[in-house]
């Protein structure tokens, strides 16, 4: 969309912001990665699993993908470094996955697709 | 007649594979009409009454905008001396080929707040804000069912223009010797003789407007479609899933049944075209209504928006995109080219039998196979996923349990699936194709071969096989554009990192990317032309 000179029009229109900046924080989505317990191929998962965390992967995960790396230590990219930075909601994920069917079930209470 | 052959096999068969293709719907109904569905109860007395509510409120608009635009359409082409008369015949059939969901893409960019008519208003009369004026919000309800229509009222045209030109013009010469007026002969005989015709063509827009999944989803009106999508994928709720496809199951057999009764019908209609029609003369404001109307019809259906995705298409394509086309474009061929020749394989081995043992209950398996025409796509994966989810898991327990290893899911996490989801949808397109074929044949070719000694293999072989090809063909072709325009039972069934044309798009759209696969839109549009053209051509023989 940057490299696009009628594009880049509109994205420079957009004003970032980040939500519940005065509350919780805001909530991250994450890319996980797991093994299956009977998974057949252990030995070359965990190599990809180790690759996609070492510092060279998670590198282009932060200049190609302008994903917020996991590693301590990568930067994240120029263009998502001037955003600024964010207070991160620290609510585990395990504790959103669990409320998952509750959360979808008062969506469905409250309306709000509606 | 007499029945050439008795084949207990070729019984056993023809049986075997429609009950097949439609256990899969029964497994599902039982299932979710079976289960204890808590979160049935809880979507019950939260949000399915408006779900319903929409899906019955869709379904009466788009019908009655559809009636409108297609049964005026083809009483003007019909007639009148509209001009233009012979262009305006076959163009405003192409509509059909539009997906909806695509032009309620380009026309929410349009028409939004952020697009360029209401950008050019504002600053026309200089506006400042939505508060100054109003618009319409094309991302509702009716713009849904506008957009439906837009694409869907060409059944009503074909069908309707059909049948007032077969209709017996000595009836309406009557009328006029009775004292009627041009006007009033119209509307008290040719309108209610074409009924039958009109019947059947809205109870299949309403079995499409029924099945749609894209265009509601990427309006935000929730309906029963979306309801599925959302509890299988939301909650993941199998159970529940199954009921709500039921429910809407249920709501497409009472259709089916309502357009059997009107079928029933139809043969009050007595063809006898010979006498030229007398057509109506517009005066000159009559004249500039009538074509507005209908090159409005052609324009927004068609013509607007192809070149729409033509412009996107010159503006963003590049080398990527056609490599990404490519790829998916082959996906796209694999499932819909299997699902062609194995649908046409089982329309002939159904309609050949019905032929050749012309019993009372011969025509029963290919009944029974063409219901799956009306059976919406998403209700269609539910049914797989319930049959074939527990078959897999059977499959696995049973293949470690004599010492194999396991297969994984075979059945319900394969490309057959998806096949097998097509051919159930399409089997009733190449049924009637090549059905009509069959008739078509005289039944001393069935005679005569084997009174000359020859055997059945070589009778259907060297007699019906060469004398059936040209229909063959059609079937395959129409078999293989539905499958690739085929889309939400795709979006439920398809393995990870499988994108065919349609889902890819769909997916675009999703995203508010849609340049990225203008490409691969036109390539949709293209395809859905081929039945059109076809289809002329062969009804114009």
């Amino acid at each position: 969309m940057l490299k696009d000179t009628k594009q880049k029009v509109w994205a420079d229109e957009v004003y970032i912001n980040f939500p519940n900046q005065n509350n919780r924080g805001a909530h991250i989505n994450i890319s996980g990665i797991a093994m299956a317990k009977y998974a057949p191929n252990t030995k070359n998962a965990r190599t990809l699993m180790e690759f996609l965390v070492s510092k060279p992967a998670q590198q282009l995960y932060a200049q190609t993908n302008m994903e917020y790396p996991v590693r301590e230590g990568v930067d994240v990219s120029p263009l998502v470094a001037s955003w600024g930075t964010f207070k991160a909601d620290v609510l585990p994920l395990e504790a959103i996955a669990k409320n998952r069917k509750m959360a979808l079930k008062l969506i469905d209470k409250a309306q709000f697709d509606l | 007649v007499i029945a050439l052959y008795q084949s207990k096999k070729w019984t056993f068969v023809s049986y075997l594979v429609a009950l097949v293709l439609m256990a899969p719907i029964l497994v599902m109904l039982v299932g979710g009409i079976s289960a204890q569905a808590e979160l049935f109860e809880h979507l019950w007395q939260t949000v399915l009454p408006t779900y319903l509510e929409n899906t019955l409120l869709l379904a009466l608009f788009v019908v009655s905008l559809a009636l409108f635009f297609g049964v005026t359409s083809a009483a003007l082409i019909s007639y009148t001396d509209i001009a233009f008369k012979a262009k305006l015949r076959w163009l405003l059939l192409l509509p059909l080929a539009m997906p909806a969901y695509l032009i309620a893409y380009l026309y929410t960019d349009l028409f939004d707040y952020a697009g360029p008519v209401q950008r050019t208003l504002r600053a026309y009369f200089s506006w400042q804000s939505p508060n100054d004026y109003w618009f319409f919000d094309i991302r509702s309800l009716t713009g849904a069912a506008f957009m439906l229509a837009l694409v869907l009222f060409p059944y009503i045209y074909m069908l309707t223009r059909g049948a007032f030109e077969q209709q017996d013009q000595n009836l309406l010469r009557a009328s006029r010797l009775l004292g009627l007026s041009t006007k009033q002969s119209f509307f008290k005989v040719a309108l209610p003789l074409a009924r039958p015709a009109i019947a059947i063509a809205a109870s299949l827009v309403l079995m499409e407007t029924l099945a749609d999944f894209a265009t509601v989803q990427y309006f935000a009106v929730n309906t029963l479609t979306t309801a599925i999508y959302d509890t299988w994928l939301g909650y993941g709720d199998l159970a529940a899933a199954n009921a709500l496809a039921s429910v809407l199951m249920l709501l497409v057999l009472f259709v089916v049944l309502a357009e059997q009764r009107t079928r029933s019908g139809i043969r009050h209609q007595s063809a006898r075209p010979s006498v030229k029609r007398e057509l109506v003369k517009l005066s000159f404001i009559g004249q500039l209504l009538a074509s507005t109307f209908c090159w409005l019809l052609v324009v927004l259906g068609f013509l607007l928006p192809v070149s729409l995705l033509i412009a996107m298409a010159i503006d963003y394509s590049d080398a990527e995109q056609l490599s990404i086309l490519i790829e998916i474009g082959f996906n796209s061929l694999k499932v819909s080219v299997i699902a062609a020749t194995i649908a046409v394989v089982i329309a002939l081995l159904l309609g050949l039998y019905q032929r050749l043992h012309a019993h009372k209950y011969a025509q029963v398996p290919q009944r029974i196979s063409g219901f799956g025409y009306a059976v919406p796509g998403t209700v269609l994966a539910m049914a797989m996923l319930s049959t074939f989810g527990p078959l897999d898991h059977w499959l696995n327990d049973f293949a470690i349990f004599i010492g194999f290893p396991a297969p994984g899911l075979v059945l319900s996490g394969s490309l057959f699936a998806i096949v097998f989801a097509f051919i159930v949808r399409f089997s009733a397109v190449a049924n009637g194709t090549i059905d009509s074929a069959i008739k078509n044949i005289p039944q001393s070719l069935d005679y005569a071969p084997a009174s000359l000694g020859m055997g059945l293999t070589k009778s259907l072989t060297r007699v019906h096989m060469p004398l059936l090809s040209p229909a063959i063909l059609v079937a395959w072709l129409l078999v293989f554009v539905e499958s690739m325009k085929e889309l939400p039972a795709v979006l439920l069934l398809r393995p990870f990192n499988f994108e065919t044309l349609s889902s890819q798009i769909y997916q675009l759209i999703s995203d508010e990317m849609l340049e990225q696969g203008a490409l691969g839109a036109i390539l949709i549009v293209l395809f859905g032309l081929l039945p059109i053209v076809l289809l002329n051509k062969h009804k114009e023989r």
